[in-house]
């Protein structure tokens, strides 16, 4: 038996204990269309990824996390236990994985992975293949953007 | 010597997953009753028992004090002949209550709240939720007690900070904290302390079998006893009869918290959290239920402020239903009986489902939708109060403007982040509407520094911010920027009904076409530009994508705008739009924003101009559609001939290191400076100070900055092409050229350095067409028409 889920974007983070996080999310069809609207191609579940960050004493923007991990989910899942190093403060994105990058749909609540204190695990212990360093960087289109669009070079 | 200690006595209510089923059985309830409250209520008047605490569940205390449960209870007492109990029972005029009002005033007792469903609180997602949990059970407790609880029972002792705070700001004073929500090797006594949220916290622990068995000296200051485990009140009256007689002291909390009061002053904070008791309460096993916990508790706070009231309450009592910890428990009790659970709460979802259905299409509650029987303290009054406190949404959105028409206008640059055209239209456009009466709400992109919600010149702007705001991809920066804009505008429209939305140009163009389906209103498009134009072809991706935007935008609309005759052949040529469905508004100008505040001499000073340098200005985005390659060619033919002259362009785009190392190739330094983003009084001092305006523009749906260079009085120089064709007329108002010919414009150009007189009549000429022609009055008036029409017109075919 399925439960029955409400047509509504969720996208919520939970602290289990010191070093496990519970993340759930739902997406609405509205959600769904946007993306289909807004990129011009059918919604695929697939494409689905999970990124958590590190964004512990930063103010997110969205770009700026300290590090980045990224999960792929499985198909038509909607919640997964992360386990991950305390003391630090995480947020977590559902996104849809594009060629080279990804585009975040839902954004969760804040939560900050409170252990004890006695015992600091620090994310450069764990395996750094997993984690992405954020560094952040202007777009490149963005010094040739203007009002209406990209100025590209062969333009003329 | 004697030690202080508190007893506790936890009667929940435990039916919620019996709610589930079509009818609800209350026997098991009636059991309860029989085999405890009952004998309890007898206990406390006929026996010496030590005083103790009740933690006592909201629904309990209302289900007493309704009189339909009376009834079926003493009914179900003289069917099945408990005599005894039918005694107790008429004793209390057959309301418990009355007992608990009793004993609580003869001290005997102290009752105390728990939450209105007995959920498990840290895994409510909201603080919000937790908060109304809280309330709802201490709103309850006061009507039935008259008075304020001092204390308050978290269901399983789980108290995390935020709980302390929360029960701390509702003027609790003391709450119990399980022992096991602590790591076993935390230096955590079990003594009571003060925690840094100023609550008084008594941990506890759940080790009943041992004190039943006689062992209570080893255990913590409290002794803890719930109706599930203690199975019956005689074994619990032994009990504190047995420890009062052991040298335990049983205390009320007052009693016991002045004294702890004097004996301690410890202060700590929150200790760690054992694992275990985390993940008992949330593993793979249960997850689902939260799942939908969660749905519901955003779904409630997204309508909070514009469901009505009754369905609002509707919808809270079943998320009371299902955010109840029972139906955790049964699943860790009996995980065969998932199915069961399951099912129930589904029931329970698709009733919610309905209730939200009904508050989306604006229905109220008909006597066909069955109320929910419990929670019925939870009132109008009670939801008013909440709303109150709750609300999250903004002041301005009370104020309800008699405007004639609604309009969401998108837009994604607007003042002050101006990087063309589009930002000054859009703003004199929204402004000049809602002078003649509408309401404009302008949806525009977040800048860092500005507020999110401001109202200038009567417009209402609300700047979003995207999840990614400075994506690398061109259009997921596009997207994301869309997506806010689609909430922000479902998020208005709750509270403003609009009559339609205006696009301007691609960039919305997706947020737009959702909205217009959402919201099923007209949607209507200003196309500024074309890609096509821009690059004179479609030649790769990014433009292939812009333009099927484009394509979209305008095939959905209801109308669409242009500035311009030249404008309006061009979607006809690249999109085969009907031409009536198109309407040519020309751009507009306000006079009053080109008076310049500044000293003239600090521009002289810094752009290094002699008192007898001619100057010659233009202004624009430094692209190639602009033509500025143009007049660095003229400025190299006119240098032979006048050596006085001085060209500057105003502007940044992306060209603009590329012309900068083309004059500096043509060793034209001297002659034309390209300056960059400058002030729009810089700008107003420049046109002012300038002796000819120049646009050489290859491409220019419009040409605003061609009005603008003639509403200053200074004879102007355009290309004939685009809308600048219909701006001047050649000779009379200004000059035309050919575009892309810098010897036609060179000449051009000396003729009017040569003869002044001349040059100052077309500046005259000029000046009095915009003034006459292109005010935003006029334009705005039209802009309306032409809203209203298609506002009727939506309207009569019942949208589309």
């Amino acid at each position: 038996m399925i439960i029955e889920h409400l047509d509504v974007d969720v996208c919520k983070m939970l602290c289990v204990n010191d070093s496990t996080l519970s993340v759930h999310w739902n997406i609405s069809a509205l959600t769904k269309q946007l993306f289909e609207e807004c990129f011009l191609c059918e919604w695929k579940e697939e494409a689905l990824c999970l990124i958590v960050y590190d964004i512990t004493n930063v103010i997110f923007n969205g770009h700026n996390s300290n590090k980045w991990k990224q999960y792929s989910l499985q198909s038509k899942k909607n919640h997964t236990f992360l386990t991950l190093p305390a003391n630090k403060t995480y947020v977590a994105d559902i996104a849809v994985l594009l060629s080279t990058s990804y585009y975040t749909i839902l954004r969760s609540n804040t939560i900050h992975l409170s252990g004890n204190r006695s015992i600091e695990t620090d994310i450069k212990s764990q395996s750094l293949s997993d984690w992405q360093l954020n560094r952040p960087t202007s777009p490149e289109w963005s010094p040739l953007f203007s009002t209406y669009s990209c100025y590209t070079k062969n333009v003329r | 010597m004697k030690t202080n200690q508190l007893a506790i006595i936890y009667a929940p209510f435990s039916y919620f997953s019996k709610m589930g089923e079509v009818y609800w059985d209350e026997t098991d309830l009636y059991q309860d009753m029989i085999q405890f409250y009952l004998p309890l209520l007898n206990y406390l008047e006929t026996e010496e028992i030590p005083p103790c605490i009740m933690a006592i569940s909201p629904l309990l205390l209302e289900l007493w004090d309704r009189s339909d449960f009376q009834q079926r209870f003493s009914l179900y007492l003289q069917k099945e002949n408990k005599e005894d109990s039918l005694r107790v029972f008429l004793r209390w005029n057959h309301n418990l209550l009355n007992g608990l009002r009793h004993f609580y005033e003869q001290e005997k007792i102290e009752c105390i709240p728990t939450t209105a469903s007995h959920c498990v609180l840290p895994f409510l997602s909201t603080r919000k939720g937790k908060e109304i949990q809280i309330r709802y059970g201490i709103h309850l407790f006061e009507a039935c007690f008259r008075e304020k609880p001092r204390g308050f029972w978290i269901e399983e002792g789980f108290v995390t900070e935020e709980i302390e705070e929360i029960l701390h700001g509702e003027g609790i004073q003391y709450t119990f904290l399980n022992r096991k929500f602590l790591l076993e090797d935390d230096v955590m006594e079990s003594t009571p302390y003060f925690s840094s949220r100023n609550m008084f916290i008594i941990p506890y622990a759940e080790e009943i079998e041992k004190k039943v068995s006689g062992e209570m000296k080893t255990l913590s200051a409290v002794l803890t006893t719930s109706m599930e485990t203690a199975s019956i009140p005689e074994k619990l009256c032994f009990l504190l009869k047995k420890g009062k007689c052991e040298s335990i002291n049983f205390q009320l909390p007052k009693q016991f918290l002045i004294e702890y009061l004097h004996s301690s002053s410890t202060l700590r904070t929150k200790a760690a959290m054992n694992r275990k008791f985390g993940e008992q309460w949330l593993n793979q096993f249960n997850h689902e239920i939260y799942t939908i916990v969660y749905e519901m508790e955003d779904t409630l706070w997204k309508c909070m402020d514009f469901a009505p009231d009754a369905l609002f309450l509707q919808m809270m009592k079943t998320w009371f239903i299902v955010s109840s910890k029972e139906w955790v428990q049964f699943l860790a009790k009996d995980m065969e009986k998932k199915e069961y659970v399951l099912n129930c709460l589904n029931m329970h979802v698709k009733h919610f489902k309905s209730l939200y259905r009904m508050v989306e299409e604006g229905l109220v509650l008909d006597e066909k939708t069955t109320d929910c029987s419990i929670f019925s303290y939870l009132s109008m009054e009670h939801l008013k109060t909440l709303r109150g406190t709750f609300s999250s949404e903004p002041l301005y959105l009370d104020n309800q403007e008699k405007s004639k028409l609604n309009i969401l206008m998108l837009s994604w640059e607007f003042p002050p982040l101006v990087v063309g055209g589009l930002s000054r239209h859009v703003f004199d456009l929204s402004r000049t509407l809602t002078k003649q009466g509408h309401q404009v709400f302008v949806i525009t992109t977040f800048v860092e520094g500005l507020p999110a919600y401001e109202k200038i010149q009567g417009v209402h702007v609300c700047r979003v911010l995207s999840l990614q705001p400075h994506h690398s991809d061109f259009f997921a920066w596009v997207n994301s920027l869309n997506a806010a804009m689609v909430h922000e505008s479902l998020r208005l429209y709750k509270h403003i009904p609009f009559h339609l939305v205006h696009a301007h140009d691609w960039l919305v163009g997706s947020a737009a076409r959702v909205i217009q389906t959402q919201l099923n209103i007209p949607l209507i498009c200003t196309i500024h530009a074309t890609e096509h134009g821009r690059n004179n072809g479609i030649h790769n991706s990014l433009q292939e994508s812009v333009h099927e935007k484009e394509k979209r935008l305008i095939h959905d609309a209801q109308a669409v705008i242009v500035c311009s005759e030249y404008m309006k052949k061009e979607l006809i040529d690249l999109f085969y739009v009907q031409p009536d469905k198109i309407s040519v508004f020309p751009n507009g100008i306000e006079p009053g924003m080109f008076l310049s505040q500044c000293r003239s001499n600090n521009i002289t000073k810094k752009y290094r101009l002699s008192s007898d340098d001619r100057l010659i200005f233009s202004v624009g985005r430094v692209v190639y559609e602009k033509g500025f390659h143009i007049l660095i060619e003229a400025a190299d033919i006119i240098r032979k001939e006048k050596a006085n002259v001085r060209f500057i362009v105003a502007g940044k785009g992306p060209l603009l290191h590329e012309y900068r190392a083309l004059v500096k190739e043509k060793k034209l330094d001297e002659y034309i400076q390209f300056i960059g983003y400058i002030t729009d009084d810089e700008r107003n001092q420049l046109f002012h100070l300038s002796e000819i305006v120049v646009f050489p523009s290859l491409y220019e749906p419009f040409g605003i900055v061609a009005l603008e260079g003639m509403v200053v009085g200074k004879p102007t120089i355009v290309t004939n092409t685009g809308g600048l064709q219909t701006i001047v007329e050649d000779g009379v108002s200004g000059i035309k050229v050919r575009p892309d010919d810098a010897f036609h414009l060179a000449e051009k150009i000396l003729i009017l350095l040569q003869d002044k007189e001349y040059a100052g009549r077309l500046g005259e000429n000029g000046k009095k067409r915009v003034e006459t022609m292109f005010g935003w009055d006029h334009i705005a008036t039209k802009t309306t028409k032409l809203f209203e029409d298609n506002v009727v017109t939506f309207q009569e075919k019942g949208g589309e």
